[in-house]
């Protein structure tokens, strides 16, 4: 039963983890290249 | 050219004015549909007979796999679309899509190998299944590999589309190979011709937690697609100046 119950909770942890860390990197990835994009466009604007 | 009436969403601007409308609803109802299906699932679901509470696993592994085909299939269309009507929100999708999909594959092969273990006494078989999933897998690396080779979008997108096409083969191998060898992965239960085979008090806990797995893939979708839109800008200005 304790080991049925292990094996549930590593597969279920597991999908959750990632589905976190891809949300978490999609983001991360975003704000970065919308600061990197603003940055650009305010320098061309000053020039 | 082929011309429909979604095609004018094909404007980054009006596709990205769309996403700011709809993101908000598309949150809420993820976070409803995912916590409601897999709390039904993990704790209101009955046991199965023969595996207990292990059939839970199913709960996680299933929808992983169904939005693993899911994404390929829609890759492979966006990929057609791509190479004929030379839509670049198309080849933006296919980018975007493409880690999401490999993501999910990742999850229904290692839930299905934890739940492997326990139910037929290995972590691994060589199975018609589970290789041609581990196929989908590496054909996704391999997609994901073309974008990331070239810093020209252009000539990466018509060749990761070729390859997305081309792996489509694998997506009915993977539906049917249950159905055409003889396989130790038990064949379908919920998607098949005479109805779903399993009872309603675990189908719709499956149901929802599906459906809270594709509004992920739509919420994830938009941010990883403005993301890839905004790498566009910075490049054309970079090319401007």
């Amino acid at each position: 039963m304790i080991n049925n119950l292990f094996y549930v909770v590593s597969a279920s942890s597991f999908t959750l983890l990632i589905m976190f860390l891809l949300i978490v990197f999609s983001l991360s990835s975003l704000k970065k290249r919308e600061k990197i994009f603003n940055k650009i466009s305010k320098n061309r604007k000053n020039e | 050219m082929i011309n429909f009436k979604i095609f004018k969403y094909a404007n980054p601007a009006k596709f990205l004015n769309l996403c700011d409308k709809i993101f908000i609803y598309l949150l809420v109802s993820m976070i409803a549909f995912l916590f409601f299906g897999l709390y039904q699932g993990f704790f209101n679901s009955p046991e199965d007979y023969q595996q207990g509470n292990l059939v839970r696993i199913m709960y996680v592994h299933v929808p992983s796999a169904w939005m693993a085909l899911m994404i390929y299939s829609s890759i492979a269309v966006a990929s057609c679309i791509y190479l004929i009507n030379k839509h670049l929100l198309a080849n933006i999708f296919c980018k975007s899509a493409s880690l999401i999909g490999a993501s999910f594959t990742l999850i229904a092969l290692v839930t299905g190998s934890i739940w492997g273990k326990p139910t037929w006494g290995t972590w691994w078989v060589w199975d018609a299944r589970i290789t041609s999933m581990l196929i989908l897998f590496f054909l996704y690396l391999g997609h994901m590999t073309i974008f990331n080779f070239s810093e020209n979008t252009t000539k990466s997108g018509q060749a990761a589309a070729l390859l997305a096409i081309l792996g489509f083969i694998n997506i009915p191998i993977i539906k049917f190979s249950v159905d055409w060898w003889n396989t130790l992965h038990q064949p379908a239960s919920v998607i098949k011709l005479s109805g779903p085979s399993i009872h309603s008090s675990m189908l719709i806990p499956l149901l929802i937690t599906a459906l809270g797995f594709f509004l992920y893939f739509l919420v994830v979708l938009i941010i990883r697609m403005r993301s890839e839109i905004t790498n566009e800008k910075i490049n054309n200005l970079s090319f401007t100046e």
